[in-house]
């Protein structure tokens, strides 16, 4: 779809890192440097979250800043200057995740969907919890894996919806273009994505709460 | 305890409404529509709630801590390599191109050269036909020119005087 002059004047004015990768089309290095300032963390955070793994999440977005830059001659404002750069992780973490399929290098979980990590951990991790210490009150670092893993049960799409909107706060409509789904769509899977979580949660937190026996 | 696919739609559409209010984005009919049930239904605003404490508790995922100045130095390291390999990509595609009009010149120059020949060739060859055919006219010219008139020529070539010489010229 073709963006029209109003469109992009309309990003242009609304969004700083629009006007930065403006700058960065014109060849403007110090402007790119910021970008990537500006973003590397959050990219990170929600590339790690999705795929599992630090040293990948890293690869990745070192190629979504590679993309950014040999895509700046025809860049052209469209949207909010996050929502493009999610748009553009969200086609690599994809075709990673592909290619990861096909070299066979992570077991793919078949009920799921989810190909970044091994199949159940969390049920795995729920049986050793509650075998070992079934009565105690779940810590912070404790509650922190715990939630880590109930995310890994998600399916690629649920997980990336639900860490773009938790993380970077984003609005139905830009998920939904970053995602290159419908309104509706995003709308169903963060529902879904919820109430699964909750399923995958709750075991932890009604174990966790039950008072230390004398 | 299954639930009949009329009910799980209805609990499909109810979560999504419930979500879809937690997170802002519902209209103002709907939200009243939303905000209305939960006022009457315990059931709803126990659901709201579980929803709620399950998005709340994603906050305990740690954001990565980042490396910035050695990530966005590696990160430029790697763009510089890549941009470098484009303008080298850019070059061998520029000197190809430029070999090929090169090469295309030469080709025009020698098929240019050649009809060039041709044509010459052509129109010096009608001439020297012609040099050719008048040659014996041309050796003989100095004595062709001590004649007064051509009739005179004719009267000789009838009375055969000089029919040896014209034959072996001929």
């Amino acid at each position: 779809m073709s963006i029209t002059e109003s469109t992009a004047r309309k990003y242009e004015l609304q969004d700083p890192d629009v006007r930065l990768m403006l700058e960065v089309r014109d060849d403007n290095a110090a402007a790119f440097e910021e970008l990537m300032l500006r973003y590397q963390r959050r990219l990170i955070t929600v590339l790690e979250h999705l795929t599992s793994k630090r040293d990948i999440a890293e690869d990745l977005a070192q190629e979504v800043f590679l993309r950014v830059y040999r895509a700046r001659k025809t860049y052209k404002p469209g949207s909010k200057f996050s929502t493009w750069l999610f748009t553009i992780a969200n086609n690599v973490a994809s075709n990673a995740r592909r290619g990861m399929a096909r070299r066979k290098e992570v077991q793919v979980d078949s009920a799921n969907g989810s190909s970044f990590m091994p199949a159940n951990p969390l049920e795995q991790m729920a049986k050793e919890a509650s075998a070992l210490m079934p009565t105690r009150q779940l810590d912070k670092l404790e509650m922190s894996e715990v939630v880590r893993l109930a995310i890994e049960t998600l399916n690629e799409r649920q997980r990336m919806a639900v860490l773009l909107s938790k993380f970077e706060d984003m609005s139905y409509v830009d998920i939904a273009e970053s995602m290159d789904l419908s309104v509706q769509a995003i709308k169903s899977l963060l529902s879904r994505a919820r109430a699964n979580l909750k399923v995958a949660i709750e075991p932890y937190l009604k174990e966790g709460a039950k008072p230390v026996a004398d | 305890m299954s639930e009949s696919p009329d009910n799980s739609t209805v609990a499909q559409e109810l979560d999504e409404q419930l979500v879809a209010y937690l997170d802002g984005e519902l209209v103002d009919e709907q939200r009243a529509e939303v905000e209305s049930r939960l006022a009457s239904d315990e059931t709803v605003r126990r659901r709201l709630q579980e929803l709620d404490r399950t998005w709340e508790l994603l906050s305990e995922l740690p954001v990565s801590e980042v490396d910035e100045e050695n990530f966005t130095r590696s990160t430029v390291e790697m763009i510089a390599v890549a941009a470098s390999q484009e303008v080298e990509a850019y070059q061998e595609e520029t000197r190809k191109k430029n070999w090929l009009q090169y090469s295309l010149a030469f080709i025009l120059g020698i098929a240019a050269c050649y009809g060039g020949f041709l044509l010459t060739h052509q129109v010096t060859s009608a001439e020297n036909q012609q040099l050719l055919s008048d040659l014996p006219v041309i050796e003989s010219i100095d004595e062709y020119q001590r004649v007064e008139n051509i009739e005179f020529l004719e009267l000789l070539e009838q009375q055969g005087l000089f029919a040896e010489e014209v034959e072996s010229e001929m």
